[in-house]
C-alpha cells in the first residue's frame, strides 16, 4: 500500500509541528502505538527544516538518510515501512514496475509499506534538492504493517 | 449523527423536479422541490411558516407554493406572498430557500450557509451529457448511514465477495492500492495488470484475453465519488482503453438512511441499446447486492457496544483517511457554530482534531532528530 498525503491535507499542531505519517494513524481505535514522523516548525534556513522520528523502542527501529541529488532507486524490503519526505525542491517518484508516478513537494509525505519487497525511482527537478528517507523496521518477527 | 452541511448534495434527478411538488429529506432537513414557470428549480424548507404543515402536500399557484392546510403561499425565495385571511403579511412569514444548481441531469442542493455556496465546487459530471458516452442510471434509498456507502466505494475489495458473479474476482484484493489525500479529496487507486475483463462488461466491450484493469475511487468528501474504471491493453495508458466513469451522489437522509444517485457512463458500445439494457439490469443487481450488505451492516452496527471499533488494516487507508477528512469538516462546522477555538491537532497522530482528546502518551519512546 502506498499513501501520499499532500501538504494541504495536514493540520499543524499548536507548536507548529506537523505529523507527516504515523502508525497507527489515529488514537481513536486504541491500537498499539508504533511510530511517527514529523516536521518541526518552518525553518529559516534553506535546509527545508528538520525531520523527527519517534518510535516504540521495544518494537521498531528507524534509520534516516538523505538524497541531495538523484536519480536514485529506493528499495523497500518486505515488511519494512518507508516514509519519503521532500524537504527542498520537487521530486518525481515513479513505480519501477508500472506507470504510476507523482511529483512530491515540500510538505507532502509518501508512505510505502507491504509484505512484498518493491522499488520506486526518485528523481529531482533541476535546482536545489533534498529528500529525507525514513526506514522503519520491526524488532520482532512479524512484518511491520501500517495501521490506518 | 451530524452531517456536513456546507456542501453540495444531489437532491434529485432533473426529471424528478416538475410542477408537482416533491418532498425530500436531506441531512435531516425536509425540503420541497418544484419548478418555477421559467423552468428553474426551487428548493424550500418543507414546513409552512404558519403551522408547520408540509408544503409538499400543497399545490403550486404561479411560482408560489400554497400550503394545503390554510393557504399561506411562499415564493421561490421563500418569502410569503399571500395570507388568505388578511391583507397584511407577517414579517416573519417566510421559509428557508436553499441554493440549487442543475448540472448534467442532477439537481444539487447546498444545505449550509447560503453565502458559502460556490457552484464551481460541484464535481465534474459531464460524462452524463457527453454524446461520446452512454449512461445507465439508478436511484436507490439505502437503509444505512451514508458513511457505510462511502466506506463501500473506497474499499472495492468487497467486489471479490459481495459481487463475485458480476464485477468481482479474487484478483482484486490481491493487488495493492495507492491512496492519495489532497485537500478534502481522497483517492484510492488499484491497478490490476494482466487480468480478464469483469464478466459484466466483457461482452459489451466485445473483448477476450488479458488486460490491465484499473479502478480509482475519487471521493470529494462529503457527498460524491467518481469511480474512474476500465481496462486497457497490457502496459498501455489508461486513456486508450475501455473507460467507465461511475458517478455516485450519496445524500444523507438521516442517521440510518441515505439516497444513492448512480450513473454508469461508458465510452464503448455506446450505440448498443441491448448492451445498455443488459448493463442496466446487471448494475441493478450489483446495487441490490450493495444495498442488502449495507443494510445488514447498519443493523449490526446499531447493536455494537460503545467502545468497540473497526479493526482497520493497511488496505483500509482510504476509508480511514476519508473518515478523518469528514471528521475534520464536521469539527470545523462545530467550531464555527460554537465560536473561536484553537483549531489545532494533537501532535502524535496524523492531523486529526478528533483524535486529540483520545490520545495518550506512550510509556517509553525513542526520538531521533535528523535534518
Amino acid at each position: 500500500m502506498w499513501l501520499l498525503v499532500r501538504d494541504n491535507a495536514m493540520t499543524p499542531a499548536a507548536d507548529g509541528s506537523v505529523t507527516l505519517a504515523a502508525c497507527p494513524d489515529t488514537a481513536d481505535r486504541g491500537e498499539d502505538w508504533r511510530w511517527r514522523v514529523w516536521r518541526g516548525p518552518p525553518a529559516a534556513t534553506d535546509s527545508g527544516g528538520e525531520v523527527f522520528v519517534e518510535t516504540d523502542p521495544d518494537s521498531v527501529r528507524a534509520t534516516t538518510s538523505f538524497v541531495d541529488s538523484g536519480p536514485v532507486t529506493v528499495s523497500r524490503r518486505a515488511g519494512e515501512e518507508v516514509v519519503v519526505v521532500p524537504l527542498v525542491g520537487h521530486h518525481l517518484v515513479a513505480d519501477s514496475a508500472g506507470p504510476w508516478q507523482r511529483w512530491l513537494h515540500p510538505g507532502d509525505a509518501f508512505v510505502l509499506e507491504g509484505e512484498e519487497s518493491e522499488t520506486v525511482n526518485l528523481s529531482s527537478a533541476p535546482g536545489p534538492a533534498r529528500v529525507a528517507i525514513v526506514r522503519l523496521n520491526t524488532l520482532n518477527d512479524a512484518p511491520l504493517r501500517w495501521v490506518p | 449523527m451530524p452531517h456536513v452541511l456546507n456542501a453540495w448534495y444531489v437532491a434529485a434527478w432533473s426529471h424528478e423536479v416538475t410542477r408537482d411538488p416533491v418532498a425530500r429529506t436531506i441531512c435531516q432537513q425536509p425540503v420541497v422541490l418544484y419548478r418555477a414557470k421559467d423552468g428553474s428549480a426551487v428548493a424550500l424548507a418543507d414546513r409552512c411558516a404558519h403551522r408547520g404543515y408540509p408544503l409538499s402536500a400543497g399545490r403550486l399557484v404561479e411560482d408560489s407554493i400554497e400550503c394545503g392546510y390554510h393557504g399561506f403561499a411562499f415564493g421561490c425565495d421563500g418569502v410569503c406572498t399571500r395570507v388568505p385571511a388578511q391583507s397584511t403579511i407577517p414579517s416573519r412569514s417566510k421559509v428557508r430557500a436553499y441554493p440549487l444548481h442543475e448540472k448534467d441531469g442532477w439537481v444539487w442542493i447546498w444545505t449550509g450557509e447560503a453565502e458559502r455556496a460556490d457552484v464551481t465546487t460541484i464535481p465534474d459530471t459531464h460524462w452524463m451529457n457527453d454524446p461520446a458516452w452512454a449512461t445507465v442510471t439508478h436511484s436507490y434509498l439505502f437503509n444505512c448511514r451514508a458513511d457505510l456507502v462511502h466506506d463501500n466505494l473506497l474499499d472495492l475489495t468487497h467486489e471479490s465477495f459481495i459481487h463475485r458473479t458480476t464485477v468481482g474476482d479474487d484478483y482484486i484484493y490481491e493487488h495493492g492500492i495507492t491512496v492519495e489525500v489532497d485537500g478534502t479529496t481522497v483517492t484510492v487507486d488499484r491497478l490490476m495488470p494482466g487480468v480478464e475483463a469483469p464478466p459484466l462488461y466483457a461482452s459489451t466491450m466485445g473483448v477476450e484475453g488479458l488486460f490491465d484493469r484499473f479502478h480509482a475511487t475519487e471521493f470529494a468528501v462529503p457527498s460524491h465519488h467518481t469511480l474512474h474504471s476500465g481496462i486497457t491493453g497490457r502496459g498501455r495508458p489508461r486513456e486508450e482503453g475501455y473507460l467507465i466513469k461511475v458517478l455516485n451522489g450519496i445524500t444523507p437522509i438521516d442517521e440510518h438512511t441515505c439516497w444513492y444517485y448512480y450513473a454508469f457512463c461508458r465510452n464503448f458500445g455506446i450505440e448498443n441499446s441491448a448492451a445498455t439494457e443488459d448493463l442496466r439490469i446487471g448494475l441493478s443487481t450489483v446495487l441490490d447486492e450493495d444495498a442488502e450488505a449495507l443494510r445488514l451492516q447498519e443493523l449490526a452496527l446499531q447493536t455494537r457496544p460503545k467502545g468497540e471499533h473497526d479493526v482497520l488494516i493497511a488496505q483500509d487507508a482510504g476509508v480511514a483517511k476519508a473518515r478523518r477528512v469528514m471528521s475534520q469538516l464536521l469539527a470545523a462546522e462545530s467550531v464555527a457554530a460554537a465560536g473561536p477555538a484553537s483549531g489545532t491537532s494533537e501532535a502524535r497522530y496524523a492531523a486529526s482534531p478528533a483524535a486529540a482528546a483520545a490520545a495518550a502518551p506512550p510509556a517509553a519512546s525513542a526520538t531521533a532528530s535528523v535534518g
